[in-house]
């Protein structure tokens, strides 16, 4: 019986760690949008910067080197994070647009996002709470 | 290469950056590299990008930092500094511009800037941005006329399921640059460029052109040169008269640069599928009625992806048409003197070259760089090689 407990309780840690690796997309709760998967990748690739109600939009999520970044960075963006940051690098330095803002953890964007409706970042969607709105989980 | 709109301009940015400091925050970020590269034949005639036969750390390298301030939600002001090993690590504001976003897609920039006249042009001296040693020189040869004074407008939009990314730039240039071992004045007015880049999913092309109304202080010497290589003709004006028929023979305005138009194009794909990538690009540029010909150069470059590692071979070609159609005179002896001094130009810029290029990517933001190319030299036959490492840093 303790060996069944034991193999459930490991069972479930795993689990939970892949469900984790879920990254949630969220906007501010007076933000009305709906975006798909296209449209996000074209909004952090600078490609459009302003939400469909024509408010100017500014990007962040997580440190580059957090696993939920990685994570958004393959099923959303399709690129390393090496290739992004050179992406990004020839935006900045021409004028047309800046990388996603960095913030250490999941609360702080979460604050962020809530502070400010031109927001729209990436978190762990375990980490998603009331204070805004989730446009789409990866 | 300071002109009074570059100092009012500068000015501009400066009131900005006071009167806002306090209410503004001003991001800082840079990027740079560090190169150090060897040639392996000082006696040939061929091309090895600035390197000779002793281990040079300069030539290739350069730091910029860059200064940016958001006044609202509409203008912000940007500064680039940038202090390059070639240029003796003199500071240069290589961009001051304020952006002015019209609408979300739409942005307008006022000031300052680096000129596209090809696809990478704006971001070649960001190493990081690529993963070649340096962007191949066959066409970003790093004109000094790359950065103008004027106006740009960029704006992206959809076709179908892609992205197209259009650039608008009008603009002028007033400095020097080196033709025949000499700094010469240049004016080149007039400056108007335009590119379009279309990219869906791995695929991506672009074209542009530049035209521009280009005036190089070489025209009072190539008179002189002409009296002192044919003996009894004479320059009249622009009028050359021939000593056995005391005739006029050749109009020199065929040869001056003098307001004349050139025109600079360009077109490249890009094919990033998988660990794949592969980029090809082509230019093309002429001073029309002037004893320029016409200029083209292309290279292919195929990269694999392994990871933390890029592999790439580059293939660059630069060559020159020779149709000599300003060697138009009446008498042979005019028409000889004008094939060679535009010989003496062009024969000795054509060469092509081979290169194997390594990116090692030791943490985000920061790249090592491995390089081995041959180049080969048309007029001499000689060829040559340079070895060069780096390291390549954005942050």
């Amino acid at each position: 019986m303790y060996l069944y407990k034991t193999a459930v309780f490991v069972i479930f840690l795993v689990f939970s760690h892949f469900a984790a690796a879920e990254v949630a997309v969220i906007v501010n709760k007076g933000n009305s949008s709906e975006l798909n998967k296209a449209t996000i990748k074209r909004m952090y690739l600078n490609k459009i910067k302003a939400f469909p109600s024509g408010v100017s939009l500014k990007t962040a999520g997580l440190t580059a080197t957090d696993p939920i970044t990685g994570e958004f960075y393959k099923q959303v963006l399709g690129k390393s994070a090496a290739q992004l940051k050179a992406y990004w690098s020839k935006a900045l330095f021409t004028g047309v647009g800046v990388p996603p803002k960095e913030l250490e953890s999941s609360e702080a964007v979460i604050e962020l996002v809530k502070s400010d409706e031109s927001v729209i970042a990436f978190i762990d969607s375990a980490k998603v709470t009331e204070d805004v709105r989730v446009v789409a989980t990866f | 290469m300071q002109t009074s709109q570059f100092k009012t301009t500068m000015l501009c940015i400066l009131m900005l950056f006071s009167l806002k400091v306090f209410a503004t925050d001003i991001n800082f970020s840079g990027y740079g590299s560090i190169r150090g590269g060897i040639e392996t034949d000082d006696d040939s005639a061929s091309p090895s990008f600035g390197y000779d036969d002793n281990v040079d750390f300069k030539n290739e390298s350069l730091f910029a930092i860059q200064a940016k301030a958001n006044l609202n939600d509409f203008w912000s002001a940007t500064l680039v500094m940038r202090a390059a090993g070639d240029e003796d690590y003199d500071i240069e504001a290589r961009w001051a511009y304020l952006n002015y976003q019209i609408q979300p897609e739409t942005v307008i920039t006022f000031g300052r800037f680096a000129l596209p006249y090809f696809r990478h042009s704006d971001t070649q001296d960001i190493g990081y941005s690529h993963n070649y040693t340096r962007m191949p020189i066959s066409i970003y040869a790093g004109q000094e006329f790359d950065i103008i004074e004027g106006i740009r407008v960029a704006h992206s939009t959809f076709l179908g399921d892609g992205d197209l990314t259009l650039k608008g730039s009008l603009g002028a240039f007033d400095g020097e640059v080196a033709v025949l071992g000499q700094q010469r004045d240049i004016d080149i007015n007039n400056i108007i460029q335009f590119s379009a880049e279309y990219s869906y999913e791995w695929f991506s092309a672009y074209a542009g052109v530049v035209s521009a109304e280009t005036t190089l202080d070489i025209n009072s010497a190539l008179g002189q040169q002409l009296i002192y290589t044919l003996t009894g003709y004479r320059v009249d004006g622009d009028q050359v008269f021939s000593p056995v028929t005391n005739s006029y023979v050749y109009n020199m305005q065929d040869a001056y640069v003098d307001e004349d138009d050139s025109l600079y194009y360009s077109a490249g794909i890009t094919a990033e599928y998988e660990s794949w990538i592969f980029n090809l690009e082509y230019a093309a540029y002429d001073i029309d009625d002037s004893l320029f010909e016409e200029n083209e150069a292309y290279y292919a470059a195929v990269s694999y992806n392994f990871g933390d590692i890029t592999l790439s071979f580059v293939h660059e070609d630069v060559s020159y048409s020779f149709d000599y159609e300003h060697a138009n005179s009446t008498d042979p002896n005019v028409n000889a003197f004008l094939i060679g001094s535009t010989d003496a130009l062009f024969k000795d810029d054509e060469y092509d070259a081979q290169g194997i290029h390594l990116r090692y990517e030791a943490h985000l933001g920061i790249a090592y760089k491995l390089e081995y190319t041959q180049t080969n030299h048309d007029l001499s036959g000689d060829d040559n090689s340079v070895v060069v490492a780096g390291i390549d840093f954005v942050f």
